[in-house]
C-alpha cells in the first residue's frame, strides 16, 4: 500500500505540488491527471524519493521508501531514455538486474514479453535501429519485466496507437490483478477512466478532483443528453432547460440545466413510440477536466 | 549479483563491445603488426646478393671465398676469371663480382655491381679482405698469432653517467638513465593518451544518461553513491586491460625490434633502475584515476551531451599542460618543475620524468606519490557528492556557486 499524506514542493516561487494525499492498495490502479505542469511527475519523484518533498510523507506498506524497496519499483519516466547502441536483450537484462533480477531470469521471460507487446525486431537488435513505438514498447517491458510491486508509469499512453494502447492497458491490469499498487499519468481520458480505480485531478499543484471515475462524474450531475429522435433542432433548442444542443452525425449532444430535464425531453422525444438512442450521463472526464481547467483560470 | 556489480560489468561490457572501444585497445597490437609487416617485406624484397670473387692471386681468392659471409651475400665459387664473371653479371645472374690485384705488398680490389641487382652490405666482405691481408703482412713480417693480437686489440673507452644528491654521487650503470628516460617518457605519454580517452568515456557516458532521461531510472533502483563507484570502478577495470595490453604488445615489440631498431639496440629491461616500475604503475593508475573520477564529476554537472566537451576542457588542458612540462622536466629542475611534481594532476608526468633523469630520489616519489593519493580520496569524496546532488537537476543554474551553497547549508 502506498500512503502520500500532506505532500508539499515548492520550487523557489513556483508551486510544484500543495497538500496532496492519497492512498494506493495493493491491487488499486490510480489515475493522475492534469495539464502540463500541474505537479504529476513532481509527485512521482517524491514518491521515488528522487526529490525532496518541503513537507509531508510518502509511505510504501507503512515506512519510507528505501534502498531496500528499489528492487518492488516499476518506474516509467516521461521522457524515454534507452542506450541506443545496446541490444535489445542487454538493455532489458541490465535493467532487470538494477532491479535484483537475475539475468537468466530475464533472458527466459523477455521473449513472451516481446510477443505480448507485440515488438517488430530480434532480441539483438540495437534500439536505435527500432521505431520510436517499438522502443517505447521495450522501454515498458523494462519496467515490468521483473513483476513490481509499485508501479509508477509517467504518461506510459504517450505515442502508442490504439492498438498498442490496448496491449498496455491489457498488461496494467494483469499487474493489479497479481497484487501491484500502480499509479499513473495519461492525458487520456478514455484510458483513464477505463483502467483507474480511483483518479486525482491536479491543477497548480492542488488537488481538484478525487475518487472514483463514477464518483467524479457523478459529481456534475446527469446533465448530457444523446439523442436520436424525430424531435429536431429547433425543437431542441427551443425545448425548456436545454442549454446547448451540438450534433453529431444524426445524433444531438445536449446540455441539461438540472437532471430532472431530461425526463420531460424523455416523453417529448417518446412521444409517437420507439426512439433509437436515450442517454443521459454525466459529462465525460474529458468534459470535466475542461470544466475545471476553465473554472480555475 | 549486487547492484555495484552490476553496474561495473555494465560499463565493462558495453564498452569492449564498442568498436571505437577495442580500437583503441588493440591499437599498439596493430601498430607492432604493421611494423613487422614492413620489416617483413624489407626483408623480402631485399634478398643477399650474390657475387663472385677473381683475382690474380689464387690462394687469397680461395681464402676470400672461404670466409665467413655472416650472411651479408653468397659467393658463387664456380666462376674464377673477370671475364666469365663480367659475362655473367651482363647475364644478370650474379649481382656482382669483386676483382682483386695483388701487386707486392699492395692488395687493391675493385667490386663492380649491377645498379639493379641486391646491393652488397660490403662491410663483411672488407673486413674479410683486410683480415686475409693482415694475416699476409704479418706473415712476412714472421710475427706470431699473439702479436698480431697484442697489435691491433683497441683501447678500452666506456662512458659513465653520473647524478648527484645533495652532494653525493648516486652510482648509476651506464645506460641506466637512458633506459630510465625512455620508459618514463613512454609510460608520462601513455598516461596523457589514457587520461585524454577515459576522461571522454566517462564523462560522455554519465552526460548521455542523464541527457536522455536514463538517470531516473537507474537513480531510482540503484543509489547515486553505488552507481558512481560502479562506474569508476568499471573504467579502473578497462584501464588495468588496456595497460596490460598495451604493455604486453610493447615488450614483444621491443624484442621482436631490438635488433632492427637501432634507437632501442642498447636498451634493455634490466637496465631500469630498481623501484621505477613500481613508481611508474603508481602513478599511472593514480593519475588516471583521479582525472577520471573528476570527469565523472563533470559529466554529471551538465544538461546535455553536447556540452561535455566544454566542461571537460579544463581538466584535459591541465593534464596536456603537465605533459608538456614533462618535457622540460629532463632539463631542469626549478622551482617550478619541482614543486609541480608534488601537486597532484601534475605529478602524474612530472615526478616519473625527474625521478629517471635522477633529480629526484625514491623517497621524494613516494612522499609524491601518497600526495597524490591522498588526493585521489579526497576528490572522489567531492566527485561522489556533487554526482548525488547534480545527476537529476536539469536547471542551468550555475553549478559551482551552487555547489559552494550546498556545502555551506
Amino acid at each position: 500500500m502506498l500512503t502520500v499524506a500532506n505532500l508539499t514542493k515548492r520550487f523557489g516561487p513556483k508551486q510544484g505540488v500543495e497538500d496532496e494525499a492519497f492512498t494506493i492498495q495493493q491491487g488499486e490502479i490510480m489515475g493522475l491527471i492534469g495539464q502540463n505542469g500541474a505537479g504529476k511527475t513532481t509527485t512521482f519523484r517524491m514518491i521515488l524519493n528522487l526529490l525532496q518533498p518541503d513537507s509531508g510523507t510518502v509511505l510504501w506498506q507503512g515506512h519510507p521508501l528505501t534502498k531496500a524497496d528499489y528492487n518492488t519499483v516499476g518506474f516509467l519516466p516521461e521522457e524515454r531514455g534507452l542506450y541506443t547502441r545496446m541490444s535489445i536483450q542487454d538493455q532489458v537484462v541490465y535493467f532487470a538486474a538494477l532491479r535484483g533480477q537475475q539475468p537468466a531470469v530475464t533472458r527466459k521471460a523477455l521473449p513472451q514479453w516481446m510477443a505480448r507487446f507485440n515488438v517488430k525486431g530480434k532480441l539483438t537488435d540495437k534500439i536505435k535501429d527500432l521505431s520510436k513505438g517499438n522502443q517505447q514498447k521495450v522501454q515498458l517491458i523494462a519496467t515490468l519485466i521483473h513483476q513490481p510491486k509499485l508501479i509508477i508509469l509517467d504518461e506510459p499512453f504517450s505515442g502508442l496507437d490504439p492498438v498498442n494502447a490496448q496491449l498496455l492497458e491489457d498488461s496494467i491490469i494483469e499487474m493489479k490483478q497479481n497484487g501491484a499498487s500502480i499509479i499513473f499519468s495519461s492525458h487520456d481520458m478514455a484510458n483513464v477512466e477505463r483502467i483507474s480505480d480511483h483518479l486525482l485531478m491536479l491543477r497548480n499543484g492542488e488537488t481538484v478532483l478525487s475518487g472514483t471515475p463514477d464518483e467524479i462524474r457523478s459529481q456534475f450531475g446527469n446533465t448530457r443528453v444523446r439523442l436520436r429522435s424525430p424531435l429536431d433542432r429547433a425543437a431542441l433548442v427551443a425545448f425548456p432547460g436545454v442549454n446547448d444542443v451540438q450534433q453529431r452525425g444524426n445524433a444531438y449532444e445536449l446540455t441539461l440545466d438540472n437532471e430532472a430535464v431530461g425526463h420531460d425531453l424523455f416523453k417529448a422525444a417518446t412521444s409517437q413510440g420507439y426512439i433509437p438512442e436515450f442517454s443521459q450521463e454525466p459529462p465525460s472526464l474529458d468534459e470535466i477536466f475542461r470544466i475545471e481547467v476553465a473554472n480555475h483560470e | 549479483m549486487n547492484k555495484f556489480m552490476v553496474v561495473t560489468r555494465q560499463v565493462i561490457r558495453k564498452n569492449i563491445k564498442s568498436p571505437a572501444y577495442l580500437f583503441s585497445l588493440f591499437f599498439p597490437v596493430l601498430i607492432i603488426a604493421v611494423i613487422a609487416l614492413f620489416a617483413f617485406i624489407t626483408n623480402k624484397t631485399n634478398q643477399t646478393p650474390t657475387i663472385a670473387i677473381t683475382s690474380n692471386n689464387v690462394a687469397l681468392r680461395n681464402a676470400l671465398v672461404e670466409s665467413p659471409t655472416h650472411g651479408d651475400y653468397r659467393v658463387n665459387k664456380a666462376i674464377s676469371s673477370e671475364r666469365v664473371a663480367e659475362k655473367r653479371l651482363s647475364h644478370e645472374k650474379i649481382d656482382g663480382y669483386l676483382n682483386v690485384t695483388t701487386t707486392g705488398q699492395t692488395v687493391s680490389a675493385v667490386y663492380r655491381q649491377r645498379t639493379n641487382g641486391n646491393s652488397l652490405d660490403s662491410d663483411t666482405l672488407k673486413n674479410n679482405l683486410n683480415t686475409l691481408k693482415l694475416r699476409q703482412a704479418a706473415q712476412q713480417l714472421g710475427l706470431t698469432a699473439k702479436q698480431l693480437q697484442q697489435l691491433f686489440a683497441p683501447a678500452s673507452y666506456k662512458t659513465q653517467n653520473v647524478a648527484y644528491q645533495n652532494g653525493v654521487v648516486r652510482r648509476q650503470k651506464s645506460n641506466q638513465q637512458g633506459a630510465n628516460l625512455v620508459v618514463a617518457f613512454v609510460v608520462t605519454f601513455l598516461i596523457y593518451m589514457f587520461i585524454a580517452m577515459y576522461t571522454s568515456m566517462i564523462a560522455q557516458e554519465t552526460a548521455t544518461e542523464k541527457g536522455s532521461h536514463i538517470m531516473e531510472i537507474l537513480v531510482s533502483s540503484v543509489s547515486p553513491v553505488t552507481q558512481f563507484f560502479g562506474k569508476v570502478t568499471g573504467m579502473l577495470a578497462l584501464i588495468v586491460l588496456q595497460v596490460i595490453i598495451t604493455g604486453i604488445a610493447g615488450l614483444i615489440g621491443m624484442q621482436y625490434f631490438n635488433h632492427n631498431i637501432s634507437f632501442l639496440g642498447d636498451f634493455s629491461f634490466s637496465q631500469i633502475q630498481p623501484g621505477m616500475v613500481s613508481v611508474l604503475v603508481a602513478y599511472f593508475v593514480l593519475g588516471v584515476m583521479l582525472y577520471t573520477v573528476i570527469a565523472a564529476m563533470l559529466g554529471s554537472m551538465v544538461t546535455r551531451q553536447e556540452e561535455v566537451s566544454q566542461a571537460l576542457s579544463p581538466l584535459t588542458t591541465v593534464g596536456m599542460l603537465a605533459y608538456v612540462a614533462s618535457f622540460i622536466a629532463v632539463n631542469s629542475n626549478s622551482l617550478l618543475i619541482r614543486i609541480g611534481s608534488y601537486v597532484p594532476f601534475l605529478s602524474q608526468s612530472l615526478m616519473p620524468v625527474r625521478y629517471a633523469v635522477g633529480n629526484a630520489a625514491l623517497s621524494e616519489v613516494w612522499v609524491s606519490v601518497a600526495i597524490a593519493a591522498i588526493a585521489l580520496v579526497l576528490m572522489t569524496w567531492i566527485a561522489c557528492r556533487v554526482y548525488q546532488q547534480h545527476v537529476l537537476d536539469y536547471s542551468n543554474r550555475r553549478h559551482w556557486y551552487q555547489f559552494g551553497r550546498k556545502r555551506r547549508a
